[in-house]
């Protein structure tokens, strides 16, 4: 049943997405690994709709203005749960995950969603068009207090993040450069807002005032003039070290986990070769995401099994990935809002990430509390012989009337799509299997369930694996 | 728009609003009770999170801006609903609700106690899929959309089957997730074909008499229109929700004009929410109010015997009400 070609496309669905049905993965892999990558990567030149936002906001109203917090985080959770264009939404969470804006501090769900949108629209277009927009978005403006940061009066906030999380990282500046930057973008603020009440929650406004923009001169990163903020993120990009801190963030988020954000400086890349060559890229390209991804997509380092299943799964990819897996919620229906507050149950509450530095990666995904949450949350999905995704992998496992342990087992891991565990696991769950007596599909309604019953919990056994974890 | 207007030798003038979203939550609906009373269901929040708003159905009282009666809660037992869509009341004097997810009608007394449901899921005759706009006739008998099954069909107030008509598509007299559903006064059959972008106008046994609009945001055009009403003189009053309007046609379908909000001052209730709040007050003063004024999702509309347009927003919770005056074109003196 299994191919590389298969193993191959499920890697990149991962990654590039939020998993695949086989179903799905089958046709992908007919219509080729490189065309796939194109699709993904400019989903509206071959076709593929964007999300009906109408038909989200019949069902969920709630999700255009949204009221209480976690309503906010379900705007989002639900584009992940049904776009048809995966990449964009992974590409919308990575940058969110980078550019961390919290709705803790913001508590404005609504102008969240519109940053969020704002990565989606643009995530795949250009960086420096991207830092543009940053810097003039309404949340983050209030979240890193440039709003406070006046002529005379400059707050550091905006200037520093800019530097040490956003472009350049840690040890590629002077505290004397924070101090420029921040000069710089004075004058960049926010219009007075109107409250929440009585009508719910208005989008911010941006406003640039020139009385109140230090125009003096500057000298930031070696250079001198009289700069405004734009000057400022032109200068960043003429640094190497920003092109090598979004490719290590890209390497980070789609080949294989780094240490934390904050040790990048200490600790050397994974594959140093690798986040050069995506930098390389990147400032070839000048600063294109799309040239950047598809480079990144089609190399051999992306490609190589040593990366597979070389990332924890965040909390957004467990339960998006694992509810499209089972193909639920496809239509609308209400429950979205659990799986929303599921995520943030796992460690990741969309939309509010728990500070500037964004959510820690990787291992620490996981500790105890949420391994229990993530564990539970993927055997309920997959123990559910109901839902769609669950019954189509049934049903072809039972196209042979009787199979062997080893059947069972090698068909649940191929048919999740084509997951690698450890021999050691893989001979558990065959020994599983083995003590619960032969495995027949036969063609009474009982024989049916019978079946049913003892490849879903297979299924259930699979998602309680370490492995699984793993994306 | 400005506060008057005159077009089409009609005169329009913005009166006031009333409610907030303290009073409504996600309605979907607008009902007239009696003088001076209204009804509107509360589509609330999606299950899970305690604070987002319950589903309900709301009776106001206009003039004082206040609520009469709240009832109805988030779930899927008896006297629940989940996604409640329309509302109307019954010859019994009853309020009836279709609930698009669970397939039935619930039935309420009007002070609030939950009395019965009908209604069976499925696709046969007399079955509901997705059941959302629902208006009773001046026999006593209901006719209801069904955004899935794409039809509609007529019962008695007892949930009786009595006919049916439509299918899904975009061709005469089929339909695209249809939303609301309004009676006029000669018991014509008015549909919100929401998916397909236009309004169809059926006779009470449900031949297709005439339809207007189509895709876009231009004069005219609607995009996914949920509530509708129609005046003694025949003018229709769409909710145009995806433009953020509410679009008015004469009785042949022709445009005549759009109201877009005008909603410059506060509502009653509004007002003591704010000013019982010095932080809110001082905010306002130096904020640009002016964002207030529009439509935020037009959900739906209905039309009293005063020729008084009420337009009710998904978003804001608020309900606008514009005059239509009748003898503003009158010849005036040389006063």
């Amino acid at each position: 049943m299994g191919s590389k070609n298969i193993a191959l496309m499920a890697h990149l669905m991962r990654r590039a997405g939020f998993g695949a049905s086989y179903e799905e993965l089958e046709a992908r892999v007919a219509k080729g690994y490189e065309d796939t990558v194109e699709e993904l990567l400019d989903p509206e030149r071959h076709g593929v709709p964007p999300l009906d936002t109408f038909l989200m906001y019949r069902y969920h109203p709630m999700n255009e203005i949204p009221g209480a917090p976690p309503y906010g985080s379900m705007n989002f959770m639900y584009y992940m749960l049904t776009t048809q264009r995966p990449l964009e939404e992974k590409l919308t969470l990575f940058w969110h995950m980078v550019f961390a804006t919290g709705n803790s501090k913001i508590d404005n769900p609504t102008e969240m969603n519109r940053q969020i949108n704002m990565f989606r629209e643009h995530g795949l277009g250009n960086y420096r068009d991207l830092l543009m927009r940053l810097a003039k978005d309404p949340a983050m403006i209030f979240w890193l207090d440039n709003n406070m940061s006046h002529k005379h009066a400059p707050n550091e906030n905006w200037g520093r993040e800019l530097l040490e999380l956003f472009s350049l990282g840690q040890g590629n500046y002077t505290e004397d450069d924070v101090k420029m930057a921040s000069r710089a973008f004075t004058g960049w603020t926010i219009k007075p807002k109107l409250p929440r009440a009585p009508y719910g929650r208005f989008l911010w406004q941006f406003e640039y005032r020139p009385e109140d923009h230090d125009d003096g001169e500057k000298e930031f990163l070696g250079q001198r003039g009289n700069f405004n903020g734009e000057d400022i993120i032109h200068i960043i990009l003429q640094q190497p070290a920003t092109a090598r801190f979004i490719a290590r963030h890209l390497y980070s988020f789609f080949v294989a986990d780094e240490v934390q954000v904050p040790s990048w400086n200490d600790v050397a890349p994974r594959d140093p070769e690798a986040v050069q060559a995506i930098a390389d890229t990147f400032t070839k390209s000048d600063f294109d995401m799309k040239s950047t991804l598809r480079f990144l997509f089609n190399s051999e380092f992306f490609k190589d099994e040593k990366v597979w299943f070389a990332k924890v799964k965040n909390p957004a990819e467990v339960v998006a990935g694992t509810t499209r897996l089972v193909g639920d919620f496809q239509e609308p229906k209400p429950g979205v809002m659990l799986l929303t507050l599921e995520a943030g149950y796992q460690g990741q509450e969309l939309i509010n990430p728990p500070s500037v530095e964004g959510w820690h990666t990787g291992s620490e995904w996981v500790d105890t509390g949420a391994l229990v949450r993530r564990v539970n949350f993927v055997a309920e999905m997959l123990g559910d012989a109901s839902k769609p995704g669950v019954q189509s992998i049934i049903n072809k496992l039972g196209s042979k009337d009787a199979l062997s342990p080893e059947e069972v087992v090698d068909g649940c891991l191929e048919l999740l799509g084509a997951i690698r565990v450890e021999d050691g696991t893989r001979q558990q769950l065959i020994d599983h299997v083995k003590a619960g007596g032969e495995v027949k599909r036969g063609s009474s309604e009982e024989q049916v369930r019978a079946f049913s019953q003892r490849v879903t919990e297979v299924l259930q056994l699979i998602a309680a694996t370490r492995e699984y974890q793993f994306a | 728009m400005a506060l008057i207007q005159t077009i089409g030798e009609r005169t329009y003038t913005y009166s006031h609003c009333v409610g907030s979203l303290f009073a409504f939550t996600a309605p979907t609906d607008l009902v007239l009770g009696a003088k001076g009373v209204v009804y509107a269901p509360s589509r609330g929040a999606d299950p899970g999170y305690p604070l987002g708003g319950r589903q309900r159905w709301t009776k106001w009282d206009l003039e004082e801006d206040v609520k009469i009666v709240d009832a109805g809660d988030q779930g899927s037992n008896d006297g629940e609903l989940l996604w409640p869509t329309a509302l109307d009341l019954g010859p019994d004097g009853n309020v009836y609700i279709t609930d698009e997810y669970l397939n039935r009608v619930s039935i309420f007394s009007d002070d609030g106690a939950y009395l019965r449901k009908w209604g069976t899921p499925g696709s046969g005759e007399g079955q509901l899929d997705g059941p959302t706009g629902m208006r009773f006739d001046g026999e006593g008998n209901v006719y209801i959309a069904e955004s899935r099954n794409n039809r509609v069909q007529k019962f008695t107030a007892d949930g009786k089957f009595l006919s049916t008509w439509g299918k899904a598509g975009s061709g005469p007299g089929e339909f695209n997730m249809p939303y609301g559903l309004h009676i006029d006064r000669h018991g014509d059959v008015f549909v919100a074909d929401w998916g397909n972008d236009r309004v169809q106008k059926f006779s009470p046994d449900g031949d297709l008499l005439a339809q207007f609009g189509s895709s876009g945001s231009g004069t005219g055009e609607l995009q996914r229109p949920t509530g509708l009403a129609t005046d003694k003189d025949g003018d229709v009053y769409v909710a145009d929700w995806g433009n953020n309007r509410v679009q008015v046609y004469d009785a042949e379908g022709e445009i005549i004009t759009s109201f877009y909000g005008d909603a410059r001052e506060l509502s009653k209730s509004a007002t003591t929410f704010v000013s019982a709040n010095s932080d809110f007050v001082k905010a306002r003063k130096r904020a640009d109010t002016s964002l207030e004024w529009a439509f935020r999702r037009p959900a739906a509309v209905a039309v009293n015997e005063d020729n008084q347009i009420l337009i009710i927003e998904s978003i804001s919770g608020r309900i606008q009400i514009y005059q239509k005056e009748e003898d503003y074109l009158d010849p005036q003196f040389n006063l």
